[in-house]
């Protein structure tokens, strides 16, 4: 088997094994129906082409093949067998990879993918027929590729802060199940993991917010029960927030001086000083704060926690609102605190953070631990695959008939206000497609979205087009007369009304359209509105309901272009499993549909392609089949919006 | 503690006013005995005296008549969430804008169009002192109830520089007070041998003309929907700078046009006092009326029940006038506290330890 | 022109006392409109107290205390039940000048003797200008002392701080810990205290009179001139004095050679407030405008 040159396609047809035909050269137009028609019996496929990886992460050395890899976001399905032998890399002759992406060819032994359809998974009654909408699946994957610590720098102290079997459930989601962690003094540990994987979860419980429902929590080897932030700090734990509340009007002193009771506010004066020098963390203490740039802000935080003298810093994505030079100099604090003897706990989803700052990271996914490793020694992809794992989501099948474009956005700048600015996005979701735009929260979603929708003005009319008509200048009543549906991520108090009736709530987004009688009715009907009373009050229903009715409202005058934002956000796996039906049965009757998520489970499974919003850039829009879930994850954690493109 | 309930109580909506105007008389029974006066007799005379017999009963109805136009309108304004305080001093521009229509209409001027006038310039006048705090509060952010608050006394002394200066009634011997205004722009009278007058017809008919704003019209519902959550009301396309102009504007003009109609109405003249205290009692209109024009009318009548009352009490009982003020104040606070239940539901719980 | 100082001293010293503990109350984010309410419950009780004991200090007590009373039922309403704080604040005004005037009812025409100046006058200066600052009675420089003393407060103790915070984010503040509701209730009553004392101060020394509606809009005055000052008790000595005098330039006018009828002067000050807020609130700046002045703190959830 020869493969020419280094073109992603042909990986992709190679893991395929397509048919039994020996890979070529194949061209993307061709592989992408060919992915679509793939038949669901023969399980999720590997679309993660070796080569991809190695030219996205530049220097960097796979692991090796024996270290088992999870399967697929769907963890109901078994590893389909292709992989069982990949192409297998010596990690010696790895290192000059981005230079000589021919000599990765030569390595890979051509063994066993060619037997395509032999090899296929056997055991078929192991694999249920997927539906393009999955209910959420329930059983985490155990542990895989839990190494033990001592991969992370061998540490002869006793661990500072020991986390055993710890478990916090919400109603009947577990937020936090059996997790084990260790840390060391010095230890700089990244925490990794999705949203909803349990981080924020675990740390609120290490920092006195909530309790664990089982589990101990140790601090020097005694087992602990932290009640409260405040006995938290006691004990030398310091948290810095990713979204920190203070207080505007006062300066940075008399901040410091209202959270921090038992010191003089002359004291705290000097101190910030001192610490400031120390660590480089200048700050006037007698700004007000309302004039701090955010990275200022968190240099608050910081030293807020410092002046606790802390043994354990937690910082939650702290990078998220600071520019790289401010990262680096963050850095430089602490590593200057690691070496001091305070572990830091980082939480983050940027992967190369993580691998510039921790000696050890632990991964997490759906509130168990899934892997444990030191980030130095992986690179940003394989640390990707181990946070939102591997295979990509059995593609949906084929829509009809996706047309022409229906919804053009050109050249999409907003000023921030307050939150993320937009540059420059352009992106065109196309009849009878379902576009997702993936990202990590905060890059932008909620302002994108009030752009499309109209509740954030823009300046030029042809910015935004529906079939054809500029309409980038109009309010959100004269965009839905053009043929748009909005449904925001709140419920409550933005795309409903708690204290109004669901009648009334109808005609909130039908209030200058043409009048459809009995429409909050009808949707109760159509779209399994659970609720009790003949017109009850929204806020009576629950999450799950009152989103099926928001969404059903808008499918049911048939927009031409319907914006989602989270659709199943806080919804039970019925109505999640309703709403993604009717969003592709929208889409098959012609539709356009932008479905903006954090999921990636929901995105893998609805969506045709996939862009990701980062920092207010929008990748190029990707057909989902032939997107890696790592590429995603390096995408969401920061790497350049253009490297996707690059790739394949 | 209290604690927020899942959905508004409907019950709770329609008791509320009736539990708290039951208190409010037991509180000023038990206040008057404390005070040494009879309460008996003067609960007697502050809620049964007012509809002893016709006069007093017509005399309830025209002070009820501005108290519903201002309330009606104050209605509109509060369910939108702006809260418009400045009424007495709305009230106070349409009557200046009134009289000076009816004061320097040229004679022999076709007299019958003179009183509508004079009500559209007192219509127009409240607008526009409405119009400020809006337009501060688009432009500038500025706060709505501080802005009108300020603008009431501007207004009072606005009137009382006119009526002792450039509009002073050159036979009225120093007296603060114009010259009556010439019949044609008098009220005409509804029923004979009593104050009652027509601008009854004009109450009634402005309750039901905002009351089919507020609920049947598009622009009545985006108005609803800002008071009970902006972003939504955004969301379904409504401005919320056009919403807060708008209502400014309207109960702006409605309580101008009760300022008109009482100086057209019953006083027949601008006087310094004008105002009497109408705008903050049209507040509680407002409220007690569950923030609908057609509830003001009935709330109107049982605050004109202590007026007339207190009117009585000051001929009868020999109380100062001002004591009618103790059962509006004990109304409103009442009313506040029972509204408070109709969104949360008092449950005694013991506190969890601090963070 | 020392007539018009000297009255334009006392004049201004109940506007002072009164917007005083108003700016506690709003530095701590409740609007309370109560203050004429506040106000002619402390004048009926001092005037009350001090007619039948004689002692104008008994009667500052008393109106002190009265004010507290009213405060507290505003307290109850707004923070209590968490209902509008604008509309309670009314009723309360309204309720005040109901009661007020109930219980004032018999004593309308009596007379009490004046608070006597602190310095008797033969042992004042000969200096004009000095005989005019150090000839005023205790209560003028007792309401100078309290303005320093909650400038003080606010701006240096530890506890002022705390209630600057809440005024700010209550929110935040009950995050970390703040009593919210506990330091809102204390400065509310504070306020009405102040507030009763400002009336107390009128029905015993600036008339030695009782009168229905004797505070004639004072209450509303010193409303304004607290945003005037924007929340700052320095600000606020400065602007009772200023609004003192434009009120009795009305009065005062023609002796002092303005030809502006006397209405507009009166008007001044809410004119001036109008313009503040415009300013405070355009210029965006959150350094004294309690963020929070008005809206209403539920800590459930």
């Amino acid at each position: 088997m020869e493969i020419e040159k280094p073109h992603s396609a042909v990986s992709v047809s190679y893991s395929l094994g397509l048919q039994g035909r020996p890979p070529s050269r194949v061209t993307i137009p061709e592989i992408a129906p060919a992915l679509h028609r793939i038949d669901a019996r023969y399980g999720p496929v590997s679309v993660r082409p070796d080569r991809v990886l190695a030219s996205l992460t530049g220097a960097g050395r796979f692991r090796p093949a024996d270290a088992p890899r999870p399967t697929s976001l769907r963890p109901r399905q078994p590893r389909p067998p292709v992989r069982e032998a990949p192409p297998v890399l010596d990690p010696s002759q790895a290192a000059p990879v981005a230079a000589t992406p021919t000599a990765m060819p030569a390595a890979a032994p051509p063994a066993a993918p060619v037997p395509p359809i032999a090899a296929r998974p056997e055991p078929a009654s192991d694999i249920s027929t997927p539906d393009p909408v999955t209910p959420r699946p329930a059983p985490v994957p155990v542990a895989r590729g839990v190494e033990p610590p001592e991969e992370t720098a061998g540490h002869d102290t006793a661990p500072l802060l020991s986390i055993a079997g710890v478990a916090k459930a919400f109603g009947p989601v577990r937020a936090v199940d059996t997790v084990s962690l260790d840390l060391h003094p010095g230890e700089k540990h990244a925490l990794l993991g999705e949203n909803g994987a349990g981080k924020s979860t675990l740390v609120k419980m290490i920092y006195g917010v909530l309790q664990p429902d089982a589990g101990t929590i140790s601090l020097d080897g005694h087992p602990l029960r932290i009640d409260s932030p405040s006995m938290a700090r006691r004990l030398g734990i310091g948290m810095v927030f990713q979204h920190f509340s203070t207080f505007e009007a006062l300066t940075v002193a008399e901040n410091l001086a209202v959270v921090l009771p038992d010191r003089s506010l002359r004291d705290i004066r000097r101190d910030i000083r001192r610490i400031g020098e120390e660590y480089g963390l200048g700050i006037e203490p007698d700004r007000h704060l309302a004039d701090l740039s955010a990275g200022e802000r968190q240099r608050v935080e910081i030293i807020r926690c410092l002046l606790q003298n802390p043994r354990l810093l937690i910082l939650d994505e702290p990078t998220s609102v600071l520019t790289p030079q401010e990262a680096e100099a963050l850095f430089t604090v602490l590593d200057r605190l690691a070496g001091e003897g305070c572990a830091i706990l980082y939480i983050s989803h940027r992967l190369e953070d993580v691998r510039a700052l921790c000696t050890g990271a632990t991964v997490m996914r759906r509130g168990k631990v899934v892997a444990t490793c030191d980030p130095r020694e992986e690179t940003a992809a394989s640390l990707a695959e181990k946070m939102i794992g591997s295979t990509v989501e059995r593609p949906r099948k084929q829509a009809a008939y996706i047309g022409k474009a229906r919804l053009e956005v050109t050249d999409l700048r907003m000023p921030s206000k307050g939150g993320m600015a937009l540059e420059g996005i352009s992106f065109a979701a196309r009849k009878g497609e379902i576009l997702g735009i993936a990202g990590v929260a905060g890059e932008g979603q909620s302002e994108l979205f009030a752009a499309l929708s109209g509740e954030r003005s823009l300046r030029r009319n042809d910015t935004i087009r529906i079939d054809g008509r500029s309409v980038g200048r109009l309010d959100p009543t004269r965009r839905r007369r053009a043929g748009m549906a909005f449904a925001p991520e709140r419920r409550i108090g933005h795309s409903a009304i708690g204290d109004m009736r669901l009648s009334e709530n109808f005609r909130l987004t039908h209030n200058a359209l043409r009048t459809i009688r009995g429409g909050a009715k009808k949707v109760r009907e159509i779209f399994d509105v659970r609720a009790e009373g003949r017109d009850p009050f929204a806020a009576a229903l629950s999450g799950g309901n009152l989103q099926k009715f928001v969404i059903g409202r808008e499918i049911l005058r048939e927009p031409k272009v319907l914006i989602v934002e989270q659709p199943t956000w806080g919804v039970d796996a019925g109505a999640a499993a309703t709403i993604h039906a009717a969003l592709m049965d929208l889409a098959a009757k012609g539709a356009a549909i932008v479905v903006i998520s954090q999921d990636l489970d929901e995105i893998f499974a609805i969506c045709d392609r996939v862009a990701v919003l980062h920092r207010g850039r929008l990748s190029e829009p990707q057909v989902t089949g032939m997107v890696t879930a790592e590429g995603l994850g390096l995408l969401m954690g920061g790497a350049e919006p253009t490297a996707l493109a690059e790739a394949i | 503690m209290l604690e927020r309930r899942v959905a508004p109580s409907p019950l709770l909506s329609i008791l509320s006013p009736v539990i708290a105007v039951a208190l409010t008389i037991l509180a000023g029974f038990a206040l008057f005995a404390v005070l040494g006066k009879d309460p008996v007799k003067a609960m007697e005379v502050y809620f049964l005296s007012p509809f002893a017999d016709a006069y007093n009963r017509s005399e309830l109805l025209v002070k009820a008549i501005p108290l519903a136009l201002i309330g009606s309108g104050l209605a509109i304004c509060f369910r939108a969430g702006v809260f418009n305080i400045g009424a007495p001093g709305q009230y106070t521009l349409g009557a200046i804008f009134a009289g000076g229509v009816a004061l320097h209409a040229p004679e022999g001027a076709a007299m019958i169009w003179l009183l509508p006038l004079c009500l559209a310039a007192g219509f127009v006048g409240g607008m526009l002192w409405g119009w400020i705090p809006a337009i501060l509060r688009n432009l500038a952010g500025a706060n709505v109830i501080l802005v009108s608050l300020m603008l009431t006394y501007v207004a009072a002394l606005l009137l009382d520089w006119l009526v002792r200066g450039p509009w002073a009634d050159p036979q009225g011997r120093g007296f603060p007070k114009t010259a009556t205004f010439p019949d044609g722009a008098l009220m005409p009278n509804l029923v004979e041998g009593t104050r009652l007058h027509w601008g009854l017809v004009l109450a009634v008919i402005a309750a039901l003309v905002l009351a089919w704003m507020l609920f049947r019209t598009r622009r009545g519902f985006g108005i609803r929907a800002m008071g009970l959550a902006p972003r939504a009301a955004t969301f379904g396309g409504f401005s919320e700078a056009k919403t807060v102009t708008y209502v400014l504007l309207v109960s702006g003009g409605f309580a101008g046009l009760a300022g008109a109609v009482e100086a057209t109405a019953t006083i027949q003249q601008l006087q310094p006092d004008i105002a009497a205290g109408y705008g903050f009692a049209a507040i509680i209109v407002a409220f007690l009326g569950r923030l609908n024009p057609i509830g003001a009318l009935i709330a109107a009548l049982a605050l004109a029940v202590t007026y007339i009352g207190g009117e009585n009490a000051q001929i009868l009982l020999k109380l100062p006038k001002n004591a009618a003020f103790v059962f509006q104040g004990m109304l409103l606070f009442f009313l506040l506290a029972c509204d408070t239940l109709i969104h949360y539901r008092v449950r005694v719980r013991r506190r969890a330890g601090a963070a | 022109m020392e007539a018009f100082i000297a009255s334009m001293i006392v004049a201004a010293t109940p506007l002072l006392l009164a917007a005083t503990g108003e700016v506690v109350a709003e530095r701590s984010g409740v609007l309370n409109l109560g203050l004429e309410g506040m106000m002619l419950l402390g004048a009926v009780a001092a005037f009350a107290v001090t007619l039948s004991t004689g002692s104008s200090a008994l009667g500052f007590v008393a109106g002190a205390g009265a004010g507290v009373g009213a405060a507290a039922l505003f307290a109850l309403v707004a923070l209590g039940f968490t209902a509008n704080q604008a509309a309670s604040g009314l009723a309360l005004a309204i309720f005040g000048t109901g009661v007020s005037g109930l219980i004032g009812q018999g004593y309308v025409g009596n007379a009490i003797d004046p608070l006597a100046p602190v310095l008797a006058a033969e042992r004042l200066p000969d200096d004009p200008a000095l005989r005019v600052i150090l000839g005023q009675d205790a209560m003028v420089y007792f309401a100078l002392l309290l303005a320093v003393c909650v400038w003080f407060y606010l701006t240096r103790t530890r506890s002022g701080l705390k209630l600057r915070a809440i005024g700010d984010d209550a929110e935040s503040a009950h995050a970390v810990g703040l009593k919210v509701l506990g330091s809102r209730t204390a400065a509310v009553l504070f306020g009405g205290a102040c507030a009763g004392l400002a009336g107390a101060y009128l029905s015993l020394v600036y008339t030695p009179l009782w009168g229905e509606n004797m505070t004639a809009g004072r209450g509303w005055i010193a409303l304004a001139l607290v945003v005037f000052a924007g929340w700052g008790p320095i600000r606020v000595i400065f602007g009772a004095y200023l609004f003192a005098a434009a009120s009795l330039s009305q009065f005062y006018g023609g002796a002092l050679g303005l030809s502006i009828p006397s209405q507009f002067l009166a008007m001044t000050p809410y004119l001036a407030t109008i313009l503040a807020l415009v300013v405070i609130s355009a210029a965006g700046a959150r350094r004294n405008a309690p963020a929070m002045l008005g809206l209403p703190f539920r800590p459930d959830r």
